[in-house]
């Protein structure tokens, strides 16, 4: 057979291996003859390789994009001083249009003009990690120092004879059972209907410590993370 | 002619160097302070092959909706230091996330069944594999809609050529050159993604 000057489309269904039994084995005879269709099939054959490998389709569960933008939008409120100043300007459009996006999630931002700093309140919901009844609204307010979390909690079980739940300010990596990376707020219990209403000062800069939850801890004074998460925030401080 | 149009307007092979430049321009808009369109059309190119990295690495839907989350707060935060020298942006936005997913793997809580990522890539590790099946699946998802058809029905191996046009309701000649153009526009895209082709 001749020579091509341009590589013919049968080289496609010959990489993948569809064309039909007659068809192959005379193009495999043909790119013995002819070097275009000769590279064209050394070209593309790596693609048609990796095709095979391709992950099944995912599907991302709604209202991610949204979940993330309003962590950035939280990210932002302590960033170093230069970073600050740089994002001042456009922080203000951004707070009007996070309100808007976060409500449907659950955070609200709310702004008062008057304090712009100081006021800015951060609604965190928690839920149970691995489903439940459980869950709780945080309010997070920051101070010079650090800043006061006010948490409402329903549908906690109480807690074992022996110990109690443990709110954390959790790093945003590196906290692991060796080397944990994560601050007690306070420790709490529960009434029989499993409601609680608890208020904190903390110190510790939300920024290295964004992530929140709750765990069962023993009672025995000792400040060391041990056990099961109860209760996590659905988004970052 | 079906489907000729389709064959005719290329639009999937536009360079792959000329749309990985596209995602570096991104990142350094972003670094500027651009918070809206830029980190947006970032975080919809990446968003999906986050989403399914933490499913397969961490087997938990809300861990893996983390390393959404916190990749992204990162690669916002960290977008000046993103150097289009040293690496593709794909690679930027991975290797935070690989951190991300070690530690949230490590975390006491998360007890995943899956076996722990390393921190540092390596050819054949876990994490290498599963990208590239991520890698291959956003490729195909960037083609147009009938390229991406064509090709899934030809890898699946158990039809030919002319059972694939009697399925698509087109000439054998057209399937022969659509699979030819999507075959191509798949090579460029999985160059785009990092994935020799
Ligand atoms: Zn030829």
């Amino acid at each position: 057979m001749a020579e091509h000057e341009h590589a013919q489309p049968d080289v496609a269904g010959y990489v993948l291996g569809v064309l039909e039994p007659d068809e192959a084995a005379a193009f495999a005879a043909h790119i013995e003859g002819c070097r275009a269709c000769r590279d064209e099939v050394a070209d593309l054959a790596g693609a048609g390789e990796l095709l095979a490998r391709a992950a099944p389709a995912v599907d991302v569960p709604a209202g991610l994009e949204a979940r993330t933008f309003a962590a950035i939008a939280a990210a932002d409120y302590g960033p170093t001083p230069a970073r600050r100043r740089r994002w001042d300007g456009a922080r203000r459009l951004v707070a009007a249009a996070a309100a808007v996006v976060l409500v449907g999630v659950g955070i609200t931002v709310v702004r008062q003009a008057t304090e712009p700093e100081a006021a800015v309140a951060q609604v965190i919901e928690l839920e149970a990690p691995g489903g439940g009844p459980a869950s709780a609204v945080a309010h997070v307010r920051r101070t010079p120092t650090g800043g006061v979390i006010e948490m409402e909690v329903e549908g906690l079980a109480p807690p074992p004879p022996g110990s109690v739940f443990e709110c954390w300010l959790v790093a945003a990596s590196g906290d692991s059972i060796d080397r944990p990376n994560r601050v007690s707020v306070g420790t709490f219990t529960v009434d029989q209907d499993g409601r609680a209403t608890v208020r904190w000062d903390f110190s510790a800069d939300t920024t290295r410590f964004p992530r929140m939850g709750v765990t069962i801890e023993p009672d025995d004074g000792n400040p060391v993370h041990t056990s099961q998460r109860v209760l996590a925030a659905k988004t970052l401080l | 002619m079906t489907g000729g149009l389709v064959d005719c307007v290329d639009v999937d092979e536009a360079p792959a160097s000329a749309r990985r430049g596209d995602e570096a321009d991104l990142v350094a808009r972003v670094a500027a302070g651009d918070q809206g369109a830029a980190l947006r059309q970032l975080y919809r190119a990446y968003e999906g092959r986050l989403y399914g990295l933490g499913l397969r690495l961490l087997g938990d839907p809300s861990l893996a909706e983390e390393l959404v989350q916190e990749t992204f707060v990162r690669v916002w935060r960290k977008a000046g230091q993103f150097d289009p020298d040293k690496g593709s942006v794909a690679t930027f936005v991975f290797t935070i996330a690989r951190r991300i997913a070690v530690d949230l793997w490590r975390r006491p809580s998360s007890r995943p069944f899956q076996p722990e990522p390393a921190e540092e890539a390596a050819p054949g590790d876990p994490m290498e594999r599963v990208l590239v099946g991520l890698t291959v699946r956003h490729a195909l998802d960037s083609l147009s809609p009938a390229h991406r058809e064509v090709l899934e029905l030809s890898y699946r191996k158990d039809l030919k050529q002319s059972q694939i046009a009697e399925r698509l309701g087109v000439p054998l000649g057209t399937v022969k050159t659509r699979t030819f153009h999507a075959l191509r526009a798949m090579k460029a895209a999985l160059e785009e993604g990092g994935v020799g082709g």
